[in-house]
């Protein structure tokens, strides 16, 4: 049952809950540490020190209303990322910031809630702000994540991915592109992730693709396929099948797009035949070879093959490439294999020399055998 | 299914489907290739009795003779069979009219006589050739090829079809070195079957074995493939002098030495058949041929 608001509005309520689910907001978004004091006590210390899935460090404020000193920690916030911000990798590694990502601060404030709209008129870099709305399951409360607007100096920072600034699977399937967070995808994954999204446009216009700055969730009639989410300098899928594949090549964005279809013909109910059960009636064989030669005349015999060897050719895509001429050129018997089997001086156990004299002329004479030929 | 893929109207989807139903567990009976690399080891010999035995165990077997210009095992069944695989491949007969009933029970799918040598085949004629072996492991419990004797693409491409490859020896230099060059062949392949060595016309019972275990040695220290022990069967002057006509060992003297080794060799073929089922392949013959034929 859902009911109204319930989300705690006073501070160290709200703190308490966020801060278990900072996932939740963002992913990847992982607690470093509390009450982080950036203005030399000046202003109170921020709610915490976050790092994202980058390994950027994100500095956590709560935007509570009534909280007067809340312009003026998010401005020390502001400051204190473009003194030290560089220097924080180096300073804390323990937390694992990495070196080369951008820093920012998040501001976290309730549905409905005047103090995000103050701050974001402040001129704070790297500004980014979302809203919980909150609500209550069976009991126990549970909040959507919703995102304000990002401040222009932190886009031209992160250089958003080229979904974004094209207009991705989202704004294909009829969805608000603008009102989408930019998927923050390394460099390196670009040209996966547009596999990934590509697949996702071929499998059917109603998946959509939808998330944060660091994962995308993809869905079909609201039914989760699998999600993708950035983990340092890498993509990492997850199929709702339970398959977890960290996308290094294209490979691996085919295996994944074999488990979305997995779950997309799942929840589409596009189950597979299963073959009838084998008779063992001797009799049957002639009937059965009618049969089948029959099913393959009206399916059209030679599409069959080409379709088959279509299959064939997808499922014996990875293998090797030497070819059986290959193979056979190769299968010449070198002087130290002959010698094994007793061509020549061997070390393996010999075969009683009696037996082989005997055996040699019974085999030059084995087109003798009266009832036709052996072989 | 189709009609909802249809209208649906996504090629991904109708791929994958399609590719998933060809990756389905195939329901086909065991195929089991006969060869050996060296002419006259005894694999007719062996392909047609072991096919007696195992319809005498109750299984459905047909006999196909891929040793073509020197097809024999119509012969060793004493039919004559009005049509042959040339038939098959040159489109004037259906795979049904080729195949021909004998008098001990497997059905056989003679050699043809219009082609000189497997060898002469192309592709589209192998292509033919691997859909009358999906067609005949669809109809039967036990195809057994009989193969050709020699190397050739078209010689590997039928044993690579099969999933289990019995090479036939004899316990002699020349047998075995044409033997070890089909095994040596066979590690080099991708996707390959489990090879199994019947060693015939050895003298003793021992002998069999040291001739299987010299083999083993060598394929798993240069070709690094094992392989398994079938059985041995011992040379019998009643089968040199047996005439045309005459019934097969295995029903002409089913008490002799002979019978009693080739017996051995079908209960091993039988638990295969056995395995087989309970362990279906991904792939039917079909597709595995038609996905070496590209290879070659």
């Amino acid at each position: 049952m859902i009911r109204g608001p319930v989300l705690p509005q006073t501070r160290d309520s709200l703190w308490s809950l966020v801060a278990t689910r900072l996932d939740q907001v963002e992913s990847g978004l992982t607690l470093v540490s509390e009450n982080f004091d950036c203005s030399d006590g000046a202003v109170g210390p921020i709610e915490g020190l976050a790092r994202d899935a980058v390994g950027g460090p994100v500095l956590v404020l709560l935007a509570l209303d009534g909280d007067a000193l809340l312009p003026a920690r998010a401005l020390a916030a502001g400051r204190f990322l473009e003194r030290v911000g560089d220097a924080l990798a180096a300073a804390m590694p323990a937390a694992g910031f990495c070196p080369d990502a951008p820093s920012r601060v998040l501001l976290i404030g309730t549905e409905g809630g005047a103090a995000i709209e103050e701050v974001f008129r402040l001129p704070i870099e790297g500004l980014h702000a979302c809203s919980l709305e909150p609500f209550r399951v069976a009991g126990s409360e549970r909040f959507a994540v919703r995102w304000r607007r990002q401040a222009a100096v932190a886009e031209r920072a992160c250089e958003p991915s080229a979904e974004h600034a094209a207009g991705g699977p989202d704004a294909a399937a009829g969805h608000d592109a603008a009102a989408e967070t930019a998927f923050m995808v390394p460099d390196a994954c670009q040209e996966l992730w547009g596999a990934v999204q590509s697949l996702c446009r071929r499998l059917d216009p109603a998946v959509a693709v939808r998330g944060d700055r660091f994962s995308r969730h993809i869905t079909w009639s609201g039914r989760p396929l699998g999600a993708v989410r950035v983990v340092g300098s890498s993509l990492v899928a997850s199929a709702a099948t339970g398959v977890v594949r960290e996308l290094r090549a294209a490979a691996d964005v085919r295996s994944f797009g074999d488990q979305l279809l997995r779950a997309y013909a799942q929840h589409a109910r596009l189950g597979l035949g299963v073959p009838p059960e084998r008779t063992h009636d001797p009799r049957s064989a002639a009937a059965t070879l009618d049969r089948t030669a029959a099913t393959r005349q009206t399916a059209g015999l030679r599409h069959d093959v080409a379709e088959r060897g279509g299959a064939v050719d997808a499922a014996v895509g990875d293998e090797p490439g030497e070819s059986l001429r290959s193979s056979l050129a190769a299968s010449r018997i070198s002087p130290e294999e002959h010698s094994a089997l007793g061509g020549a001086a061997s070390s393996a156990a010999p075969i009683p020399e009696a037996s082989v004299a005997e055996d040699r002329s019974q085999a030059s004479s084995a087109t003798d055998r009266s009832g036709g030929p052996s072989d | 299914m189709d009609l909802e893929v249809e209208r649906r109207g996504r090629g991904l989807l109708r791929r994958w489907l399609r590719r998933q139903a060809a990756s389905a567990p195939v329901d086909e009976g065991l195929v089991v290739a006969f060869a050996s690399g060296k002419g006259g080891t005894g694999k007719s010999f062996l392909t047609t009795n072991v096919a007696i035995g195992l319809h005498q165990r109750g299984l459905r077997v047909c006999v196909v003779d891929c040793d073509f210009g020197l097809a024999n095992a119509h012969l060793l069944f004493g039919v004559s069979p009005s049509y042959s695989l040339q038939h098959l491949l040159s489109g004037q007969r259906p795979l049904r009219d080729v195949v021909s009933p004998t008098p001990y029970g497997p059905s056989l799918v003679a050699g043809g006589s219009g082609i000189a040598s497997l060898t002469e085949l192309g592709s589209r004629h192998m292509q033919a050739l691997a859909r009358a072996f999906g067609e005949l492991a669809t109809a039967y419990d036990v195809v057994l090829l009989d193969g050709a004797a020699g190397l050739s693409p078209q010689s590997m491409i039928t044993v690579l079809a099969a999933r289990h490859v019995v090479i036939v020896t004899n316990p002699e230099i020349a047998a075995l070195t044409d033997a070890y060059a089909v095994i040596k062949c066979l590690s080099r392949q991708p996707e390959r079957p489990e090879v199994q060595l019947a060693v015939n016309r050895v003298t003793s019972a021992p002998l069999g074995r040291a001739t299987f275990d010299r083999l083993s040695e060598v394929s798993r220290r240069f070709a690094n493939l094992p392989i398994h022990f079938l059985g041995a069967v011992p040379e019998d002057p009643d089968v040199s002098h047996r005439r045309l006509g005459q019934a097969p060992m295995l029903t002409g003297a089913p008490d002799c030495e002979t019978s009693i080794a080739l017996n051995q060799l079908t209960e091993g073929l039988a638990a295969k058949v056995a395995d087989a089922r309970a362990q279906p392949l991904q792939r039917g013959v079909e597709a595995r041929m038609l996905s070496q034929i590209r290879r070659w």
